[in-house]
C-alpha cells in the first residue's frame, strides 16, 4: 500500500527509541545487578545480601530509611500549616510567595549544606552575630541537623502539593458539606482529611525517595558528623581507595530496590486513591479570614520559614565569599570582592571550571531536547504497550537516584568489552548529563504534545501537507514552548550537578559544582562560596530571562 | 465536481463494528448530510472517506480512481486525496496568521504561483478581507469558522467534507453560519458531505440526507421524504415529533392534529385527555395521553385545562406507515432489507 512509508517509519523510529533506551539507560542499570551478584565469576543471587550483612552496610541502610522517615516528619511538620495558610488566607494572594517558596527546592542542596556549616560552625556567623548560641550550635551538627537542612530543601515540594490539593477541595465541595449542616470539625474531618490524604501519602513517598537518593547533603554534612548513608557510601566506594565495586553495586541494588518499590506503590496509591477535583486556581476561595493575631501569627511562620530555608544559607554563602579574612569574621573592613575578581580571572582554574559548566550544560541540554522531544513524541498519548515501555524507560531517571546512574553508566562504558572508548572523555560528562536530564525535556514535551489537539495535524493533513512538512510547519511550532522548558531546566540542572560530575569528569577537568566541593573540602571556603554565587546567580538569572521571554506559539483557540 | 462511490466500505475498532458494510454513491455538486446520534458512525464513515481512517474491507472510488481499495491494495493518505475539510472546534493553527492558515494547503502542496491572489480570494469569498493578519485566537468564533472555511475551499476541491462545523458556535451565530455555509458550498458547486448530529441543520442545509444509526444507513432521500415517509421507526422519531398511533408502525406528526372535524372521507378521530400544557411563545404545546399508553403532542392556539377530555382528528393522507412506500419514492432499498439483508452490506443509491 502506498501509506506504508509512514508505516515502516513508524516501525523504526519505535526500534531506534528502544535502542536508545537500552544503551543508555535499561543496559547501565541492569549491569548494577549483574555486577553485584557476581562473585569471582559466578552467579550469587545471594551475594549483594552477603556483602550487606557481612560488612557495616547494613547500618548504612538502616541509616538511609531512618533518615527518610525524619525528613517526611519535619517536612510534613513545615509544608501543612503553611499549605494551610497559603490556600485559606490573604496571605496566598502573594502570588510572588510561591516563586520565592520555590528557592530552596532549586538550590543545591550541597550549597545549602555547606551555608548551614558555615552559619552553625564554631567561630560560625551564629556565634558571631549572637555570642551565647556558643553554648548550644554544637548540638547543630547531629542527625536532627541534618534532618533540618534536608527538610528545608525538601518541604516546598510537598507544600506546592498539599497547598494545589487544599485549594481544590476549598470553595464548593465544603461549602456544599456546610449547607448539608456539617460543623467546621466534622467538615475537616469527613471532608478535607480524607481528600488531602491521598495527595499527602503520594507526597510524602516522594519526599521519602528523594531524602534517602539525595547525595549533595550527605556528602557534605552528613560527612563531617559521620553519618554515612548509602548515597554517601556508594561514592566512597568507588572513588576512594580502596574501590570496591561489589559494594558499590550491592548498596546501589539496594537503593534502587527501594526507590522502585516506593515509585510502585506511589503509582499504585495515585492511582487507586486520587480524586479528580474540579476546578483548581479558579474556584472560589472559602471564607477562612485570619484576621488579628492570628493573620499576625500566619505571616510570622511564612517569614521564619523563608529565614531558615532562604535566609540563612544564603547569607552565609554570600558572606563567606566577601569576607577578606574569616578569622575576623563579619567586621566592618573586613569586606572585598577580591574573591570575585580572582575567580572570573581569565585562564584561572576557577573560569576554567566556571567555562566548562557552561559548555557542558548547552551540549548536555542541547543533546537532551533532541533526543527528549523524539521520545515525548514516540510516547505520544502512552496509548499502545510499547509506547508505555518508552515511558517508562525514559523517566527511569528521575525516579532512580542519580548517584545509581551514574554508577551504572561507569560499569557499562568502562567495562573491558566495551569498544566505544567514551570512558574518562568529555563526551562521557555530556552523556551522563544527558542520560541524568533527559525526563525533564520527556516530561515537558509530552504535556505540551497532550495539549494539542490531533486535529490539528488531521487538518494539516487535509490540506496537502505530507507528513514531514506537517512536522515541521505545524507540530514542531507549537511543541515549541515545551520544548525551551525542557532545555532550560537540563541546562540549569546539569550547569550545578556535583554527583555525576564528581565521579565523571576526567582527570585533571572541573566544574563549578567540583570546584566549590573540592574548594569548600580544603578550607578555600571564600572561593567556593563566590563561585556559588556565580554559579547559581548566573543560571537563576537565566532561568528569569527565559521566563519572561513571551512563549512564542504557545497560544491556544 | 466530483463523485464518490463507496463499495463494501465497513470499519470495527475493538471488535465493535462503527460501520457496518456500506455501499452508497455521494452524488456530484450535490450537499449531502450524514445524520444522526452520536456514535452512529456517520463521522467514522467521513474520516474513512478522508483517509483519516482506514476501513477494514471494500473501496471508495474518486471519480472512477480509487483512493481506496482492500484488493487493489490502493490506500491514498489524506494530503494525496486533496478533498476539503472544515473540522469540528475549526482546528485553526494557533501560531499562523488568518494568511498562513489558509496559504497552508497552497504551499504544502508546492504551488507557489499567485498564492497571494488566491489566499485573497478565498478570504473575499468568506467575507474575511481585512483579518489576514490576525491570529485565530483573536477573531470571535464565526470568524475563526470562516477561516476554516477559506482553508479548505482555497485549493478548489472537488468534495468538501464537513465534521460538525457547527457545534462549536453558539446558537445565534449557528443560524447565520448555517446559512452563509450553504449558500457559498452552492455558490462553489462544490459536492458536500456534511456530518451532523442537528436535524434542524440537516433539515435545511441539504439535498439529501442520510440517517444514521449504530453502523448502519437506515434510510436516505430528500428532507421531504425523510420527514414524511420514514422508513425505519427511529428515523421516525429522531426527526420531528412522532405520535404513534401503533407503536414502531403507524404515526402523525404533531401539526396534523386537529381540533375540529372536517368531515372528509378515512377522517380518525380520537378522545384524549390533556395532560400538560406548555406555552411556546407562538402556540401552546398540548401533551395528550390517547390511552393504550399513548402519549401525543398537539398544537393549539389557547390554552387549554388539564385534565379534560378533548377530541382529536387527523386526515387519513397524514397517517403514515413506516416503512410503506409511497407510488412516487425514487428509493430502492427498504428499512427492513438493510438489517436484515442476507448479504449483510448496505446498498444505498
Amino acid at each position: 500500500m502506498t501509506h506504508t512509508s509512514g508505516y515502516w517509519f513508524q516501525r523504526w523510529s519505535t526500534v531506534a527509541a528502544f535502542l536508545l533506551l537500552t544503551v543508555l539507560i535499561v543496559l547501565p542499570l541492569l549491569l548494577i545487578f549483574r555486577t553485584a551478584i557476581d562473585s569471582d565469576g559466578t552467579i550469587d543471587w545471594l551475594a549483594p545480601w552477603h556483602t550487606i550483612t557481612s560488612s557495616s552496610l547494613g547500618s548504612v541502610m538502616l541509616n538511609s530509611l531512618w533518615l527518610g522517615a525524619l525528613v517526611i516528619v519535619l517536612t510534613t511538620l513545615l509544608a501543612l500549616p503553611l499549605a494551610w495558610i497559603m490556600a485559606r488566607s490573604a496571605i496566598g494572594r502573594w502570588r510572588w510567595l510561591d516563586v520565592i517558596l520555590l528557592i530552596p527546592f532549586m538550590t543545591p542542596p550541597y550549597i545549602g549544606s555547606m551555608g548551614w556549616m558555615l552559619f552553625m560552625q564554631k567561630n560560625g556567623y551564629m556565634e558571631q552575630l549572637l555570642p551565647a548560641s556558643a553554648a548550644w550550635t554544637p548540638a547543630f551538627f547531629s542527625l536532627g541537623g541534618m534532618v533540618l537542612i534536608m527538610s528545608l530543601h525538601l518541604f516546598p515540594f510537598l507544600y506546592l502539593i498539599l497547598r494545589n490539593t487544599l485549594l481544590q477541595i476549598s470553595g464548593s465541595t465544603e461549602e456544599a458539606a456546610a449547607l448539608h449542616g456539617g460543623s467546621p470539625a466534622y467538615r475537616f474531618r469527613r471532608i478535607i482529611l480524607p481528600l488531602l490524604l491521598s495527595s499527602y501519602v503520594m507526597g510524602a513517598l516522594l519526599i521519602f525517595v528523594k531524602t534517602i537518593a539525595e547525595f549533595g547533603t550527605p556528602a557534605t554534612f552528613g560527612r563531617r558528623i559521620g553519618y554515612y548513608v548509602m548515597t554517601s557510601e556508594i561514592h566512597t566506594y568507588i572513588s576512594s581507595w580502596p574501590i570496591d565495586f561489589g559494594k558499590a553495586t550491592a548498596l546501589a541494588s539496594l537503593l534502587l530496590s527501594v526507590c522502585l518499590v516506593m515509585w510502585y506503590i506511589q503509582s499504585v496509591l495515585s492511582s487507586r486513591y486520587s480524586y479528580r477535583l474540579t476546578g483548581g486556581k479558579g474556584s472560589r476561595q472559602s471564607g477562612y479570614r485570619l484576621g488579628g493575631w492570628k493573620g499576625v501569627l500566619s505571616w510570622a511562620y511564612v517569614i521564619i520559614l523563608l529565614v531558615l530555608s532562604i535566609g540563612i544559607p544564603y547569607f552565609s554563602v554570600i558572606t563567606a565569599s566577601l569576607l577578606k579574612l574569616r578569622g575576623i569574621g563579619i567586621a566592618a573592613g573586613n569586606w572585598t570582592l577580591a574573591h570575585y575578581a580572582e575567580l572570573l580571572q581569565p585562564g584561572s582554574d576557577s573560569m576554567q571550571a566556571l567555562i566548562n559548566s557552561f559548555t557542558l550544560s548547552l551540549a548536555s541540554s542541547t543533546i537532551a531536547v533532541v533526543i527528549g522531544t523524539f521520545l515525548a513524541l514516540k510516547v505520544d498519548r502512552s496509548r499502545r504497550l510499547s509506547q508505555k515501555w518508552i515511558d517508562l524507560f525514559s523517566l527511569m531517571p528521575n525516579t532512580v537516584p542519580g548517584i545509581v546512574i551514574v554508577v551504572g553508566l561507569i560499569l557499562f562504558w568502562n567495562s573491558s568489552w566495551m569498544p566505544v572508548p567514551l570512558y574518562n572523555t568529555y563526551g562521557m560528562v555530556v552523556l551522563t548529563y544527558v542520560v541524568l536530564f533527559l525526563p525533564y525535556t520527556v516530561q515537558y514535551v509530552k504535556a505540551n504534545y497532550g495539549q494539542i489537539d490531533s486535529i490539528l495535524l488531521q487538518a494539516g493533513a487535509m490540506s496537502g501537507g505530507r507528513p514531514l512538512y506537517v512536522f515541521r510547519r505545524i507540530l514542531l511550532p507549537l511543541l515549541v514552548p515545551g520544548i525551551i522548558a525542557g532545555w532550560m531546566m537540563t541546562f540549569t540542572i546539569s550547569n550545578r550537578e556535583l554527583v555525576a560530575s564528581l565521579l565523571i569528569l576526567p582527570p585533571s577537568m572541573q566544574t563549578s559544582a567540583t570546584y566549590i566541593f573540592a574548594q569548600f573540602e580544603q578550607g578555600a571556603v571564600s572561593m567556593g562560596m563566590a563561585m556559588a554565587v556565580v554559579s547559581v546567580g548566573i543560571t537563576t538569572i537565566l532561568l528569569l530571562i527565559l521566563n519572561a521571554l513571551p512563549a512564542t506559539g504557545s497560544k491556544q483557540p | 465536481m466530483t463523485e464518490i462511490t463507496l463499495r463494501g466500505v465497513s470499519k470495527s475498532y475493538d471488535g465493535v463494528q462503527a460501520l457496518k458494510p456500506v455501499d452508497m454513491i455521494i452524488p456530484a455538486g450535490k450537499f449531502t448530510t450524514l445524520l444522526g446520534p452520536s456514535g452512529c458512525g456517520k463521522t467514522t464513515l467521513l474520516r474513512l472517506i478522508a483517509g483519516l481512517e482506514t476501513p477494514d474491507s471494500g473501496e471508495i472510488v474518486v471519480d472512477g480512481q480509487p483512493v481506496f481499495s482492500q484488493t487493489r491494495r490502493v490506500n491514498l493518505p489524506p494530503h494525496k486525496r486533496h478533498f476539503g475539510m472544515v473540522f469540528q472546534e475549526f482546528a485553526l493553527w494557533p501560531h499562523m496568521t488568518v494568511y498562513e492558515n489558509v496559504a497552508f494547503s497552497l504551499k504544502a502542496n508546492g504551488q507557489k504561483h499567485k498564492i497571494r491572489e488566491r489566499v485573497q480570494h478565498a478570504l473575499e469569498q468568506v467575507r474575511l478581507t481585512d483579518m489576514e493578519k490576525r491570529h485565530p485566537h483573536q477573531l470571535s468564533g464565526g470568524q475563526q469558522q470562516r477561516v476554516a472555511f477559506a482553508r479548505a475551499i482555497v485549493m478548489q476541491p472537488g468534495l468538501i467534507l464537513f465534521d460538525e462545523p457547527l457545534s462549536a458556535l453558539d446558537a445565534m451565530l449557528r443560524e447565520d453560519m448555517r446559512d452563509e455555509l450553504m449558500s457559498l458550498v452552492r455558490e462553489l458547486g462544490l459536492t458536500a458531505l456534511y456530518v451532523t448530529h442537528d436535524q434542524t441543520e440537516a433539515m435545511s442545509m441539504s439535498d439529501e440526507i442520510m440517517v444514521m444509526q449504530s453502523g448502519n444507513v437506515l434510510q436516505r432521500g430528500t428532507p421531504e421524504q425523510i420527514y414524511r415517509e420514514p422508513v425505519h421507526p427511529f428515523v421516525a422519531r429522531f426527526i420531528g415529533r412522532s405520535n404513534w398511533i401503533e407503536p414502531e408502525q403507524t404515526l402523525f406528526r404533531p401539526e396534523h392534529g386537529r381540533w375540529e372535524a372536517k368531515g372528509e372521507a378515512g377522517e380518525h378521530s380520537y378522545t384524549a385527555t390533556v395532560q400538560r400544557v406548555s406555552y411556546m411563545g407562538d402556540r401552546y404545546e398540548i401533551e395528550l395521553n390517547a390511552g393504550e399508553g399513548r402519549s401525543w403532542t398537539a398544537y393549539h392556539d389557547q390554552r387549554m385545562i388539564i385534565g379534560s377530555i378533548v377530541q382529536l382528528y387527523v386526515s387519513a393522507e397524514h397517517l403514515c406507515t413506516v416503512g410503506e412506500r409511497t407510488s412516487t419514492a425514487t428509493e430502492k432499498m427498504d428499512a427492513n432489507d438493510t438489517s436484515s439483508s442476507s448479504v449483510g452490506r448496505q446498498h444505498i443509491s
